[in-house]
């Protein structure tokens, strides 16, 4: 892609001219007034002149307002207004305002009227090749876009994302294609799940794409935040090759965070598809092998409640060492309803709901009572009589409860 | 003080994470530990027990394991409590405990158990990134505290009533707020505070973005602040952590908030707001609870004329007498009403202490608007109140606009008296105003350790200050440059007239000091924070305005030679005009004192009641001018007097005291007050009134006589030495109170007189009496 000049690229962003700007300006202009009249007399406005810097900023958009095609006189203004606010943006140290800057943008872009400009514009911006760092981090938000962006360019494939699923497609695509930066293939793979859904597994290049990211990662260096919050791509996919993949990360990190992140995204892969989960851990016992109390830990995730994952706990149990004291982990945890929640780009995590905690907690009762009364695990009898106490408490628990609603 | 032991180590995929997010933690707290332990607290007070069953108190409770106390929490739902995250890490094993916690709801000292309902799961914030965020910068990104919020799950309800209302992304709006908690970690074990739940107030409670825990140009930060609030107003302490922070928003108490630790050296309390995220959270954890959203809870509209701020009914519908209860005034245009009924025959008084401006109302039984007072901060004002209305009621309002608002103090007490009774107004640093004569209880605590008194001395004469502790209380009597503040240092004194530092570790002091009219400050302080608490000040003040005695007379030389128990006759002089002389003098009984003075002199006499208590002029004095001089006549309950004398010209005089014996004790009696009588029960006995209960008796000798009358007095007889107890109907059986034992005197014995045990019936010769 070929590369734009500076006062090209302004001329772009005309298009955008009504609601970008008024989205910049009503961010400014919400500040308090001494410190928008402060800044008018900054450094950061250089390259207004001297006069426009008593413009009155309120009723410059208000001017805008009134005006949606926007004159020759008009676009002048806008131009260099705009370049004042970039400038501002460019300038701003504080990078919470840096990030309700974009924030608003991102909003009255979304929220704009004419929607095709917006995309064209967005279009041209983001083929144009030129970007620059915000100094903020990658960041998702509520139902997967982001709510802090690294680079413009990622801000504006956001946007479009929210607006235009078939050009997201394509772009996301052709930056996997060229094996762009992994910020941007992150969203790239996770615009993509998004818009196929489940189908995207049986899709070879972003499982290619997906696979390659990873085990390209360099695990020694600082962590990348984009890289970490990606692992919920992993997580979301859900296979064997992706656990793998996780607990490769982990083995081979020497950054903590990045052990961190692969175990979360085990722990809400298993949320995310249980049995699936369950079985690859089965059926390749190698799999997290390396920490066996991390393990353990996993199948306290599972719902007896639910026949297969009962049968599959008791599979668990079946091939552990009796003597194997990170069994112990499970015994304590399980039935484990506890849940971490985070915005995400593709899984969701929910608090249980008290009728399934107790259907939950009733089957891991019946389910302990079994066992015991079998002598299925002789070598756990002690862990099975605290694990019964501390069901039969959870039960007679929801019994009450469920006669206080009554 | 979070000890947290967990016998079930969670092993989850958190670890890491979790260890560096204590780490960050740790950071905050850290600062804690710089801090002089006198600011923890930082205004947290106890609350009364019965406030803990009031909305928005009974939506928070206290969260314990097995290890004991945890932290705080608040009940957003009937089975989701909302809390603080940090508490629920194990220092020790580094992860995120397990179940079970407990949640203890309406802990109070009266239920103070560690039994509760167990929760069932937990729900925090935990994302791919939390790690990098704490790491990457040293443990200093804002990041982990961000998500320092919890939510508990419980199965079953948690408290019988409505949980707290709560809100998104109203912290940081101008409402009067508070929090709420357990500071149980600042108390020892036994101390019963340890199980009350605290409030903390602040009038102007502005809460603002956090910004600033770590230098921007040491710690680049890149994860900008999304949901931690700092204010000043509000600080808290350990213990609280996890607990709410209340706003009242349109008249109702709201959750905005979650306090999440103190910057005791800096001097702030750290929040984390309820924004978007945190509201999906609670959200999500009451859809688990209340899946098809059946319940809808309706929050009580507080209604500032019943329930103050520490949940005391505003409205007073009973005062009890000589108590001094605390209330306060919220919002400011809020007024506090009180019904003062005065008994039948009572003179009594409302009085009123509070720290802000405020104006009192007082009305008759018709409505009728008697008085009206508005007065400056920091004011003591009473109001007599009398039978001929029978019914009063007064109105407080603060007279301040919005934020000065707070605490006062009102009660009543005897119109008689001149004693005030009052108790700490608040938990700040505060001057309280004293009466001259009076007497004022206060406390001192670990976090204020000072206490101050103004006197408003408006005329020369001498203050005496005395106080019963506690342990090791210094007391400090002096003026204060005016523009000092509180709390004042020593270098605020521009003078200290007299410095008591108890030195018999009781606690008491006493100040004694003759002042001119001025402001005077008496600071009391506790040397040690183990030895606060609870005493009372008290005072007198002896005015010499009457005279003009000169600055330098001492009055420990007027009362020097005073003689209480005898008969007393002196001759004495006015050496100069403008001498002053003062006699002394103490009654053992009620009854009638004759002061006689023969004098050529034109007198001014004043009879002062000398009693500590009672200390002032005594009213309605009958000076009578004589031929030969003056006579004051004047029925004095039991106690110490003085009397006052001076002249417009100089020379002598002679001053005679004497005393008429009990009223009553001559009911029946067909004589003359003086000389010899006789009384067929009694016997024949001769008295004088100068001789003030003195009496010569035929079979005793002489005598002294004390009662109000002849159903039941005391004798003092000198010759055995024994106090006895008798009466017209058991007389001559006598009783020695200290033994208990009951004599006859076999009438008619003399020298010896003699006496039969009326249990043993043992003769006695009166030197044999055991004594």
């Amino acid at each position: 892609m070929g590369s734009r000049s500076k006062s090209g690229r302004l001329r772009i962003l005309l298009g955008l001219s009504v609601v970008l700007i008024t989205g910049f300006i009503l961010t400014r202009i919400q500040k308090p007034k001494e410190e928008t009249e402060g800044t008018q007399g900054s450094p950061h406005l250089g390259g207004i002149p001297e006069e426009s810097k008593t413009v009155d900023r309120e009723f410059a958009v208000s001017e805008i307002q009134k005006t949606p095609a926007a004159s020759e006189q008009a676009t002048s203004d806008i131009t260099t207004k705009l370049a004042s606010l970039r400038s501002d943006f460019f300038a701003c140290a504080d990078l919470k305002e840096k990030e309700a800057l974009l924030t608003a943008l991102k909003e009255q872009l979304i929220g704009a009227k004419n929607k095709a400009e917006v995309i064209s514009a967005l279009l041209a911006l983001i083929e144009s090749g030129e970007n620059f760092e915000t100094g903020l981090a990658f960041r998702p938000g509520a139902n997967g876009d982001l709510r802090s962006w690294n680079s413009e360019r990622l801000f504006l494939l956001d946007v479009l994302s929210l607006l235009d699923t078939r050009e997201t497609l394509r772009i996301s695509r052709e930056i996997l294609e060229r094996s762009g930066g992994m910020d941007e293939r992150v969203f790239a793979l996770k615009s993509i799940a998004k818009v196929q859904g489940d189908a995207v597994l049986n899709d070879e290049q972003w499982n290619a794409s997906l696979l390659d990211l990873y085990r390209s990662v360099d695990r020694d260096t600082p962590a990348d935040y984009a890289l970490l919050y990606g692992l919920d791509i992993l997580a979301f996919a859900g296979e064997a090759e992706h656990l793998q993949t996780l607990e490769d990360i982990a083995n081979h990190a020497s950054e903590p965070s990045y052990v961190h992140g692969s175990k979360l995204a085990t722990t809400r892969m298993i949320l995310n598809d249980p049995r699936g989960t369950f079985e690859t851990l089965l059926n390749e016992p190698e799999v997290w092998s390396s920490d066996q109390t991390f393990r353990s830990s996993l199948f306290s995730l599972a719902n007896p409640s639910d026949e297969t994952q009962a049968k599959q706990v008791e599979k668990f149990l079946d091939g552990s060492d009796g003597n194997d004291e990170s069994v112990d982990v499970f015994f304590s945890l399980f039935p484990n309803l506890n849940r971490s929640v985070s915005h995400n780009l593709l899984t969701q995590q929910r608090a249980t709901s008290i009728e399934d905690a107790a259907r939950t907690d009733l089957a891991s009762l019946e389910l302990v009572n079994k066992w015991i009364s079998e002598k299925r695990y002789p070598e756990y009898e002690s862990q099975l009589l605290n694990l019964r106490s501390k069901l039969e408490k959870f039960v007679a628990s929801a019994e009450k409860g469920k006669k206080q609603r009554n | 003080m979070l000890c947290i032991r967990e016998s079930n180590p969670l092993v989850s995929t958190f670890l890491n994470a979790s260890r560096i997010m204590k780490s960050s933690f740790l950071a905050l707290f850290a600062l804690f530990s710089s801090h002089s332990l006198w600011a923890f607290l930082n205004g947290s007070v106890p609350l009364p027990e019965h406030a803990t069953g009031i909305y928005p108190y009974n939506t928070v409770g206290m969260v314990s394991n097995d290890s004991g106390w945890m932290g705080s929490g608040c009940a957003v739902g009937k089975r989701t409590v909302l809390t603080a995250a940090h508490i629920f890490y194990d220092d020790e094993l580094h992860v995120w405990n397990n179940q079970p916690y407990t949640w203890n709801w309406n802990r109070s000292p009266a239920n103070s158990t560690d039994e509760g309902v167990a929760a069932r799961s937990w729900v925090h914030f935990e994302d791919y990134a939390s790690l990098v965020d704490a790491a990457d910068r040293g443990g200093a990104s804002l990041e982990p505290f961000n998500k320092d919020i919890y939510i508990l799950q419980f199965l079953e309800d948690i408290t019988t009533e409505i949980p707290s209302k709560w809100t998104s992304d109203a912290i940081t709006n101008l409402d009067y707020k508070m929090i709420l908690g357990y500071p149980a970690g600042y108390y020892e074990f036994w101390q019963r505070e340890r199980n009350m739940m605290h409030a903390t107030h602040n009038a102007e409670p502005v809460v603002s973005e956090f910004t600033s825990m770590f230098a921007d140009e040491v710690v680049k930060q890149t994860t900008p602040n999304r949901r931690l609030y700092q204010s000043s107003g509000l600080r808290s302490t350990s213990g609280n952590s996890g607990g709410p922070l209340f706003a009242f928003i349109n008249d109702v108490w709201t959750l905005v908030g979650v306090y999440v630790g103190s910057n005791g050296a800096l001097g702030y309390s750290i929040f984390v707001g309820i924004d978007e995220d945190v509201k999906n959270m609670i959200d999500q954890a009451l859809a688990a609870e209340n899946p098809d959203q059946t319940i809808v809870y309706s929050y009580p509209v507080y209604d500032p004329v019943t329930y103050d701020l520490n949940g005391n009914w505003a409205r007073a519908q009973s005062i009890t007498k000589n108590t001094t209860h605390l209330s306060s005034i919220f919002p400011a245009g809020d007024a506090d009403y009180f019904s003062l009924p005065v008994a039948e025959g009572n003179q009594e008084k409302f009085f009123v202490m509070s720290t802000f401006p405020a104006k009192v109302q007082l009305y008759d039984f018709t409505y009728t608007l008697i008085q009206e007072q508005t007065l400056a901060a920091n004011f003591y004002t009473e109001f007599n109140l009398s039978t001929v209305n029978g019914q009063y009621y007064a109105v407080i309002t603060a007279n301040a606009p919005t934020g000065s608002i707070g605490h006062y103090a009102y009660g009543i007490i005897d119109g008689a008296g001149n004693a005030t009774h009052v108790d700490r107004l608040s938990s700040t640093f505060a001057m309280y105003p004293m009466p001259l004569n009076g007497q004022m209880s206060a406390s001192l605590r670990y976090d204020i350790p000072n206490d101050y008194f103004s006197f408003d001395v408006q005329e020369a004469g001498r203050l005496i200050i005395q106080s019963d502790g506690p342990l090791n209380t210094v007391g400090l009597l002096g003026q204060v440059a005016p523009t000092a503040t509180l709390p004042y240092q020593i270098s605020d004194f521009t003078s200290i007239i007299d410095l008591d530092a108890d030195s018999s570790k009781s606690g008491d002091f006493q100040i004694e000091a003759d002042l001119q009219p001025g402001q005077y400050v008496l600071l009391t302080e506790a040397q040690y924070f183990q030895e606060r608490g609870y005493y009372s000040v008290s005072s007198k003040f002896i005015p010499r305005d009457l005279g003009s005695l000169a600055a330098d007379t001492d009055f420990n030389e007027l009362f020097k030679n005073a003689d209480h128990s005898r008969f007393l006759s002196y001759e004495e002089k006015i050496d100069e005009v403008g001498d002053i002389d003062f006699r002394s003098f103490r009654t053992r009984a009620p009854g009638t004192v004759t002061i006689n003075v023969t004098s050529t002199l034109t007198h001014t006499f004043e009879l002062f009641n000398a009693n500590f208590d009672q200390f002032g002029l005594v009213a309605d004095q009958d000076v009578v001018k004589t031929a030969t001089g003056y006579t004051i006549t004047k029925y004095l309950p039991e106690g110490s007097y003085y009397i006052r004398i001076s002249a417009i010209e100089s020379g002598d005089y002679t001053i005679d005291f004497g005393f008429d014996l009990v009223e009553g004790f001559w009911t029946g009696f067909a004589g003359a007050q003086d000389g010899e009588k006789t009384l067929a029960w009694f016997g024949t006995f001769s008295s004088e009134s100068t001789k003030m209960g003195w009496i010569e008796h035929n079979d005793h000798g002489r005598i002294y006589v004390k009662g109000a009358s002849t159903e039941d007095f005391w004798i003092w007889d000198p010759a055995i030495g024994l106090w006895f107890r008798t009466s017209e109907a058991t007389y001559p059986n006598l009783l020695d109170p200290i033994r208990n034992i009951i004599y006859r005197y076999i009438q008619g014995t003399k020298n010896p007189r003699q006496f039969e045990n009326t249990v043993t019936l043992e003769i006695i010769n009166e030197g044999d009496l055991p004594k």
